[in-house]
Order: structure tokens, then sequence, then C-alpha cells
């Protein structure tokens, strides 16, 4: 029997190599339900931007598939899953034994059910999938006025993909800042000016109250503050939740599945890696949803380590983002508003408003449990290091706020171990 | 930039070519006598000249070859007599009323007569001899020989040296480094010497400056010196090494004490001399308690009882008007080597005067030296070891044929470290990571490399010892020894012709 | 795999492994050809830190469990058959997640290529005889390639 992998975006990916790792032979197969090879999914932005080509949107190398033993079926979905007889259903009603099962079916756009209605209009679509990708692009070149509602990731990336394509663009967001999740007050300012500089129409604190239809088209939108825009199409970017439509009753699940630190699920032999889970946060401390690239991609290693016989725990996700609009850029990591969570948090800034730069550290206890940084991206995956192994702040104060953070401000044992590593960095996992 | 009035003109011209200057930096960076800054507003480079001594630190490190540093011509009126340098020096002690200090060895104009003696080669009447096909032996043993060798056989008729030899050091080549202690150098730089004669079976000298602990792993190669002012001196010092010498004078600054600034000596330094950090170490002119021939004598046998008679003791002096008779003197007094150092030899900080103008040529004191030892019937009591601006193996096989058994290099060994003799070592602020203690400049001589470099300058010397003996058909570097027939004068007059004991070159 | 390993006590600050980086980099490969007349002045990919005394470079560690490779979003980033991290140009979209992600900090923005957003990184000159430029232009070893045991 095989390793059976369902989903087809970077954490199954990851989970092949995982797998190849310790396992050299025994046969994957991955159920994909995008007719797809796995594809970088937020470069949908940059493919219509017009900065990359499709085919260089794939993950890896045609050849990767069969040099890895990895048959991939395309276009077929996942329906059930039996953990009794270890089989999963398939679409087209045929039935495939798991050895291992891995479900990295990811996220799945989120839409309010007053909405539904209208996705199947040909110029309304969500901003996730290959085919929201294809169908923005057969209507492109008749469109001017586009809506996008959300203001978060998703349609930040939306809204930059738009504007290089010329196109007037408006986002309609309901808390009374672009990016809630990832930046705090004080920085989504830098992209509020960002967004008003490329003449983003922005809607704080509103959204649709209705659409007009015309000839299958959606034509006019309604606001709840009562404005009325002319679009030629809509973006819903309001968010993702974790597809676990069609999981075992089995498994355990809140809003993602449950997954321990080796991204076991509750069922042996289901394992579970990516947007789906909700896996352990180390700054948190605590299993929550975390839908980050660079998480699926660990969980999935690490699963994959693990369904092939390894014994590799995961230290936990980092939350972090790195996102831009244009010429502003915003590298997040941990928690952004940390006041929601701790009373004791002390805040760190620096801020250049002239230059457009600003820095933030959060910490509680000594500890950094998390940091924004505008324009000022420099070297600054080195903070990864203060997360994890919780070193102390006031130690490295300067270090942490100055623009040219690096490891001369360690102590000499530390940064000589730690440049000279010849392992290098094991962030992702525990022996 | 200090921008004050003096008379003094620049020496050096940084000249930089615009166009190949990348503003990397690394020159700005790398001098420690900021000569280059950087002006960000115009995105340039620009040179102090005023600053720079001209020791190439940034030509060598300069990425794209962008510098380049030319001696300043005289921009007053030159005259014969009133040269730059001279005209330099006075507008100096106008400004400051002190004695000139200088590093290295004198540049005076003084004849270099290894530059007018030749050697010999074999031409049909006696067949020249193929080093690297035949056995060619440079090694040399340095110490007393007895005047005869009693030998005899055991019931299995195997012979047995019956006389007791004295201590005697091996030298695989007849090459050691001269006394340069740590303080006047970086411990880098004693490391380097240190690491490539151990390798090289060759010997380095502490000079007075005491052993490193770091060090001690090379005493089979050491030479320990003690000097006047005893720095560092105590007996597992003395055991230590494979040689002791007592340091009476050196070539750069004849009757001339020394003088460690209290800023250089830090804590290495403190430890390894048994001195207080940061106080001045003063070495007296002369040695307290020698005044005598029989005084050194005395000095000498001290330390041969301290180390039980187990090491060679050696005798250093600076090569003056009298140095045969004074040489005589230390070998009659027991010494199982003399070392002379000329007036060419280097230092890490003289007064200028002192350097330039006193003592006699390491050529002729060799000459006199061994003409001397041999007349007395005592040279063979006595290694001779010369010493002072020894420059390549030509100079080290003429030293060696005037009557030298072995020679020291000191300015040579440390250019092969990076010194570019600018004479600065008394500065402190050595480039090159030489002649410095700041602890940014000394990183920047890696003994690894030191090491490799000065053994590469050892073997390369061998090898064209080597060459030449073959060339004139001797296979053995003993037999050239005091050999005088080999070497010829050009352009050498009376009386020095006989003070050499040399022919001119066509008789 | 042979790595670059860095001796703070040997580096004397002058930069000029930065320098033969972004020479090495160049389309000319040379040294004031690249600076001064190529359409994109290269970044080294190796940085030299310094405070006082204390100086010494540092670069890519091509971790056996690299984050900026879990980090790319687009596959530009990828790890060879050998083991080196490498990067493919064509294929980066300039997203910046693995610059966010590397906890060495190895990764930086090719600063002075205008017409995109792109990254560099230390490829150990992959293709270059001889090893890495870096390791040659240093005057005193600070900078040594070579296989280390765990
Ligand atoms: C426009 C956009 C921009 C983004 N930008 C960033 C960013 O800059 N940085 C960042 O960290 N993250 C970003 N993300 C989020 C990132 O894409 C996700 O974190 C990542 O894709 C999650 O990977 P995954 O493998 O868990 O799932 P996914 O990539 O979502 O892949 C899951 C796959 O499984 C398939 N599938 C689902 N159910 C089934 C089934 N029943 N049977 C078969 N197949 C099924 C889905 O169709 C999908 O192809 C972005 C997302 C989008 C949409
Ligand atoms: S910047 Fe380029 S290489 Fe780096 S993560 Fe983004 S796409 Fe990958
Ligand atoms: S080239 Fe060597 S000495 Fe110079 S900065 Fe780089 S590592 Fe340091």
């Amino acid at each position: 029997m095989s390793y059976v992998i369902i989903g087809n975006g970077p954490a199954a990916i990851a989970a092949c190599e995982g797998i190849r790792k310790y396992d050299k032979d025994r046969e994957i197969i991955i159920i994909s339900k995008e007719d797809q090879y796995a594809y970088g999914r937020p470069l949908i932005t940059y493919q219509i931007a017009g900065i990359v080509k499709k085919e260089d949107m794939y993950l890896r190398r045609p050849e990767f598939y069969k040099e890895n033993n990895i048959k991939v079926l395309l276009g077929k979905e996942a329906i059930s899953i039996d953990s009794k007889s270890k089989t999963v259903k398939i679409s087209d009603g045929s039935s495939i034994g798991y050895h291992k099962l891995l479900i990295a079916s990811g996220g799945t756009p989120f839409v309010p059910p007053t909405y539904k209605e209208y996705l199947t209009k040909e110029n309304v679509m969500t901003f996730i999938k290959w085919a929201d990708m294809e169908k923005l692009e057969s209507i492109i070149d008749t469109i001017e006025n586009v809506l996008i509602i959300g203001g978060g990731l998703i349609g930040i990336k939306a809204a930059e993909a738009l504007v290089m394509r010329g196109k007037n663009v408006y986002i309609a967001e309901l808390s009374k800042r672009v990016l809630p999740t990832v930046i705090d007050d004080y920085g989504s300012y830098y992209f509020h000016k960002e967004l008003e500089k490329n003449n983003v129409g922005l809607f704080l604190e509103d959204t649709v109250d209705s659409f007009k239809i015309k000839k299958n088209r959606v034509e006019k939108a309604v606001l709840k503050s009562g404005n009325t825009i002319n679009i030629d199409a809509v973006i819903i970017a309001i968010g993702v939740k974790p597809e676990i439509s069609f999981i075992d009753k089995e498994i355990k699940t809140n809003v993602g599945i449950i997954v321990d630190d080796m991204m076991k699920t509750s069922v042996s032999d289901i394992y579970a890696a990516g947007d789906v889970t909700e896996c352990y946060d180390i700054v948190y401390g605590s299993k929550r949803l975390g839908p980050i690239w660079v998480s699926a991609s660990e969980q999935g290693r690490i699963a994959g380590y693990n369904m092939a016989g390894a014994n590799i725990t995961y230290r936990g996700r980092l939350l972090m983002n790195s996102i831009s609009f244009m010429k502003t850029n915003l590298t997040s990591y941990g928690i952004i508003n940390p006041e929601l969570e701790y009373t004791n948090v002390e805040v760190f800034e620096y801020k250049r408003d002239d230059l457009d730069i600003y820095r933030r550290i959060n910490v509680v206890n000594n500890r950094v449990v998390g940091a924004v940084f505008i324009n000022s991206i420099y070297r600054k995956g080195i903070i990864t290091r203060f997360m994890i192994e919780g070193l102390p702040f006031d130690k490295y104060k300067e270090l942490l706020l100055s623009p040219n953070i690096g490891f001369i401000n360690f102590e000499k044992e530390y940064r000589v171990k730690e440049i000279n590593s010849i392992t290098g960095y094991k962030k992702a996992r525990i022996v | 930039m200090k921008f004050t009035f003096s008379l003094k003109p620049e020496n050096f011209i940084i000249e930089r070519d615009d166009e190949r200057c990348i503003r990397c930096g690394a020159c700005v960076q790398q001098c420690a006598y900021n000569a280059h800054y950087y002006l960000e507003e115009k995105d340039k480079v620009l040179g102090i000249n005023h600053n720079c001594v001209g020791d190439g630190r940034c030509v060598a490190i300069c990425p794209t070859n962008a510098i380049r540093i030319k001696q300043a011509e005289n921009p007053y009126r030159p005259n014969y007599n009133w040269t730059k340098e001279r005209m330099m020096d006075l507008y100096e002690q106008a400004e400051n009323g002190t004695v000139l200090l200088v590093g290295m060895g004198a540049p005076t104009p003084h004849p270099v007569y290894w530059d007018k003696i030749v050697l010999n080669a074999s031409q049909v009447t006696n067949p020249s001899i193929d080093p690297l096909r035949e056995p060619m032996e440079v090694k040399t043993f340095l110490g007393s020989k007895p005047d005869k060798i009693e030998v005899v056989f055991d019931k299995n008729h195997k012979p047995e040296i019956k006389t007791r030899i004295t201590p005697q050091l091996e030298l695989e080549v007849p090459i050691m480094f001269a006394a340069m202690s740590f303080g006047a150098i970086s411990l880098n730089a004693c490391k380097s010497l240190a690491k490539a004669a151990s390798e090289m079976g060759t010997f380095w000298n502490t000079g007075e400056g005491g052993l490193h602990k770091d060090l001690y792993k090379y005493g089979k190669n050491t030479i320990v010196q003690v000097a006047s002012g005893r720095f560092g001196v105590h007996v597992d010092y003395l055991k230590a090494g494979a040689a002791v010498e007592i340091k009476i004078g050196q070539g750069a600054k004849p009757g001339i004490g020394g003088h460690l600034p209290g800023e250089k000596v830090n804590h290495e330094i403190s430890v390894t001399r048994a001195m207080p950090e940061g106080s001045d170490a003063i070495s007296p002119a002369p040695h307290h308690d020698i005044y005598s021939i029989e005084d050194l004598r005395q000095l000498i046998y001290s330390i041969k009882e301290a180390t039980d008679y187990e090491k060679p003791v050696f005798v250093k002096i600076s090569a003056v008007h009298n140095v045969a008779a004074i040489a005589s003197g230390i070998v009659r007094a027991g010494a199982d080597a003399v070392v002379i150092d000329g007036i060419r030899g280097g230092t890490g900080a003289a007064p200028k005067i002192i350097r330039d103008n006193v003592g006699i040529p390491i050529e002729l004191a060799i000459a006199v030296v061994d003409e001397r030892l041999r007349k007395e019937g005592i040279r063979n009591h006595a290694s001779l070891i010369a010493a002072g601006g020894f420059r390549n193996s030509a100079d080290v096989i003429k030293a060696i044929a005037l009557g030298a058994d072995a020679v020291y290099i000191g300015t040579a060994a440390l250019m092969t470290l990076g010194c570019h003799v600018c004479g600065m070592c008394y500065k402190g602020i050595c480039n090159w990571g030489i002649a410095t203690q700041r602890d940014d400049l000394t990183k920047r001589l890696n003994p690894e490399i030191g090491a490799e470099r000065a053994k590469n300058l050892l073997k390369g010397w061998k090898h064209e010892i080597q060459e030449m003996l073959g060339a004139m058909g001797i296979n053995s570097i003993g037999s050239l020894r005091g050999n005088r027939l080999n070497l010829r004068a050009v352009d050498i007059h009376e009386p020095y012709l006989s003070i050499l004991g040399i022919k001119p070159a066509g008789a | 795999m042979k790595k670059l390993y860095f001796r703070e006590e040997w580096c004397v600050g002058c930069g000029r492994c930065e320098v033969a980086c972004a020479i090495e980099h160049s389309e000319s490969k040379h040294p004031v050809i690249s600076y001064f007349f190529e359409k994109v002045r290269q970044t080294p990919r190796i940085i030299v830190e310094r405070k006082g005394n204390i100086s010494f470079a540092n670069t890519c560690r091509h971790c056996e469990e690299p984050d900026c490779v879990n980090a790319c979003i687009s596959g530009a980033l990828y790890k060879d058959l050998s083991g080196k991290i490498l990067y493919d140009p064509a294929k980066c979209v300039g997203c910046y997640s693995c610059i966010m992600a590397c906890p060495y900090g190895a990764i930086m923005k090719d600063l002075n290529r205008k017409e995109r957003k792109q990254i560099v990184k230390c490829d150990l000159c992959n293709k270059r005889e001889g090893g890495p430029a870096c390791v040659e232009a240093c005057p005193n070893r600070a900078i040594v390639f070579e296989e280390r045991g765990e």
C-alpha cells in the first residue's frame, strides 16, 4: 500500500520530500482537487501582475514526481476517509488504500452565505485557486473598476496585482484598518498611505450591502455606508477556513484538525499538515490555526519524516508574514497585538515617518513575543531566534531596534557557534 | 583632520585612480595612520598624504589596485648637503626638541660590501656538483668544538668518542631568526617565527621579552635571551630554550639600552616579562653586573650552572671598533658562540642618530673576528654568528665564506610576515600586525600564514645555498666556512681588501 | 558537504570578501567593470560585521533543514543534490519570505536591481573552479572552506 496525500500544496510537496528522506521506495499518491501540479499559490498575484509566467509557477520541475515515484491524481477529490479499512474514497468512485495518510487539504475560501450566489456570476470570484486566476484573467482586459471585499493578506495581494495591471481598485474592509491580523494600528498607516498613493479607494468599517446585476454580471455595489460604486468585477477575499468537509468523524477537530507534535491526528496512521491543522504555536504556547506557507512546508516535512518511520517532533509554528503592497513591505512575527492576550506588554518602537520606516517589538516578561517591521527587512530573520529560543530582550534591545541587526551583538560563544554551524539552524525540528 | 602649521612637507603622495576605486572602504578601514577617509556626501575616497608612512597596507589590500604611493620629492630647494631627510629631521626637532626615534636597520649609504664581493664557480679543472642529484650538506652545529677528539674502540671494535662534547645546536640550515622581543613585535609574529623555525629545524630568538606561555612548546627551537633588563628571566625560562644568549649590544643601537613604553605593556606582556602592566620596560645601557670580561664569565657560568651545562651560551655584541678583541675576550670568558650584529642591524626603536652613525659594517666585523680567533688558536672554542641586514642567500653564503658559522635574519624574516620596512615600528601601530600590540592590528597576522611564509623563505634560501655550493664544487657548507679563496672583491680597495682578507677580482 | 567557516580571531575587517563576492557574481567578473559599467551592481552575499576590535564575515549556512526553502512561495529556492541551497532568479517574485525566515539573516534584497524585486544569497560559488571567491580574497585566512564532521 502507498503513502496517500490529500491535497497538493506546499505541505504535500514537503511531505513527499520528507518521506523520501527516510523511505526511497514506497509509492506516494497525491490526490489533487485542482488539475494542476503543485504551484505557488501566492503567485497568482504575480501572474496577474505579469511578473511571473504560468509555467514558472510550479513549485517543482516536472521530473520531480517521476524521480521520487509520486503518482499525482489531478482533478480528483477525496470524498471521504475510512480509517477502519484504511481507504480514501475518491470523486471518480474509486477507493485507494493507504499505508499512511496525510491530510494536507489546506484552506477553502470563506464566503458568507449572502455572497455565495454571486460566485456564479462571470465577474465575481475568490482569489485563492488556479481557477480563480484563470477566471480573472479571462475578463481582465474587459474590466476597469474592481471591488475587493476584504482588506486582509489576500485582498491586499489581489489589489496589488490589479493596480499593477492598471485597474481602478476599491477595497471594502470591515475593520477600521487593513491587514488587521498581521499588523498593528500604527503600522497599517503606512499601508493606508501606500494604497492612497496608488489610488486605491478604501472603504473602512464598511462592506457590501447589495449588488446590482446586469446580464450575469455584477454592475454596481451598494455599501453599508450608503456609497454606491460602479464596478466591473468583484473579488471576495474575506478569509479561508480549513478544508475538513470530507474527513473521517473519528479525527479530532476544532476549527482545523488537531495534530500533535509529530503531526499525527487522533486517528492512527493519519497525519495532517498545513493550513488545515491546528498545531502548537511557539509564541502563544497553545494549539491554534496559522495558515502560513512556511509552516505548511515545515509541518508537511515533519509529517513526511514521521510517516516514513522517523521520530521527529515539530518545535511548533512561529507565525510570520512578509507582505508587500507596491513599495511598502511588511515583515511581522508572532503576536502583533499582544495587548489582547497579555496585561504586562512592553512595546518598543522606532518610527521614521519621513523615511517610511517603522519597527516595533512586543515584549512580555523580557521575552520577545512579536515584531513588526515596515520597510526594514534587512537581516530581520535573525529575530526568529529570540522567539524560538526565548533569548532575553533587555540584553539585546539595541540590536533588535537597530537597522543593522547582526551577530556581532551576541555573546562570542553564541555567535561563533551559530555562524559556523555545521548543520544550519534547526528551527522546525527536535530530534 | 588636523590643520596645523608645519614646515615638514609630506613624505608620500597617495595617488588614487578614481576610475578604479570602487569605494569599498578597505583602505580607510585598514590604515591605522588614518591616511584615507571616505567623504560620504560626494561618494569619494580621499587620501591624507601627511599621515601616510608608505607601509603599503592599502596598496596590498585594495581589491582593484587603485592606489599608488609615491615618494614625495623635496618641495624645497634641493641641495646635496641638505637632503630632504636632513631638512625634515631638522624641522621635526625644531618643532619637538626631542631625540629622533626610528625603527628598522640603518638605511644610510655606508657601503654594502656584500654587493662588492662575488663568488667562485667550478669550470673544467674541478667538477661542479648538482645538488638535486648528489648529497649536499648544509647542516651546521653551533657550539664549542674540542681541540682534539679522542676515540676508543670497544671489545667489538666499535668506535666511541671519549672526549666530552659540549652542548651543540643542530641547524638544518645555517640561518636563524634574530632576537625580536614580544613587546617589540606581536605575539603572532613570535608565533610565526617560532613555528617556522621548528618546522625547518632551525632556531628563533626570544629577544629580551621573555617567553610567552604559548611559545614554550617551541622550546627545542628557541634561543632565550638574557639582556640588561632581565625581563622574564627565571630558571624555567632558561631551561625552556635550547640555548641562552646574553645580549650585550645590538647593531642598531650600540651602547644604548632599550625602552618599551608603558602603553605597550599589556597584560600578556606584563605576565611574560614579569613586570607590572602599563609600566615602562627599561633595559639599561650596560648590564649593571658586567663591567669586565671576568664579570661576563661569571654570568656565563651562572647560566651554565643553572641549566646543568646542557645549553650552549651565546654572547651577542654590536660590531664596534674593537670587535675582534672583544670577541676574543668573550670566547675566553667561556661563551659557546659569539654573535656580532653589524651597523645595518634592525631595531624596534632606536635613536636615529645612533642607528645611523655608530658601529661598523658586519662584513668587516666577521672578517676581523674570524681572523683574530684563528690567530689566537681559539676559533674552534666558539661559533661565530653574524647578524645585521642580511637580504638574500648570497649575503649568507658570503658571510660563511668570510668566516661565520651561521647568520641571524631579522628584517628579512619580518618581511615574510608582511613588513614593508616603513621604519615606523616605534610608533606601535604597525598596519601589518607585526610591531604593535593593538588587538585590532595584531590579529592581522595569522601565524598559520606567517609561519608558512617564513618557512618558505628559509626553504628557498637553503636551496639557493645548495646551488651556489654545488657551483663551487663544494658538497658541504663546512668546507666553505672561512674559505675566503672562494670570494673576490670588485671595487673594494685597500685597506679593506686586507681587512676582509680577500683578493680583488682577477687576481 | 564543504561549507564556509569563519574565524573571527583572524578577520581584519577589510571587506575584501564582500568585494570578491560581488565581483564573482557579476557578468564581467571584473572588479572595475562590474562596479561601474554593469546594469546591475551586485550585492555581496557575504556580510562583514564590525564593532571595535571584533570583525567577522558570515553568510548562508546551507542548512540541512532550510527555513528559506520552506518559506519560498515560488520554488525559486531549492536544495540541490549536494545539499547546497540554490536560487533560481527566473522563478523569484521578490516576496522576501525567505529574508523574513532566514535565522542567519543571510538573504538580502538584490539592492540595485530596479526592474524587478529579487534577492541574493550565497551559492558557495557553485560553478567556480577553486571554490568560493571570498576564501581566496581573504588576506588572513579568516574564511575557510572545508568539510567538518558533527
Ligand atoms: C493569494 C494568496 C497569497 C498568499 N500569500 C501568502 C504569503 O505571502 N505568505 C504566506 O505565508 N502565505 C500566503 N498564503 C497562504 C498560503 O498559500 C498557504 O498557507 C499555503 O498554501 C498552505 O498550504 P497547504 O499545503 O496547507 O494548503 P494549500 O496550498 O491550500 O493546498 C491544499 C490543496 O488541497 C486541495 N484539496 C482540498 N481538499 C481536497 C480534497 N478533498 N481532495 C483533494 N484535494 C483537495 C486544494 O484544492 C489545494 O490545492 C497566500 C494565499 C493566497 C491564496
Ligand atoms: S523572494 Fe524569491 S526566493 Fe525569496 S521566498 Fe520569495 S520567491 Fe522565494
Ligand atoms: S576578507 Fe577576510 S579579513 Fe577581510 S573582512 Fe573578509 S573575512 Fe575579514
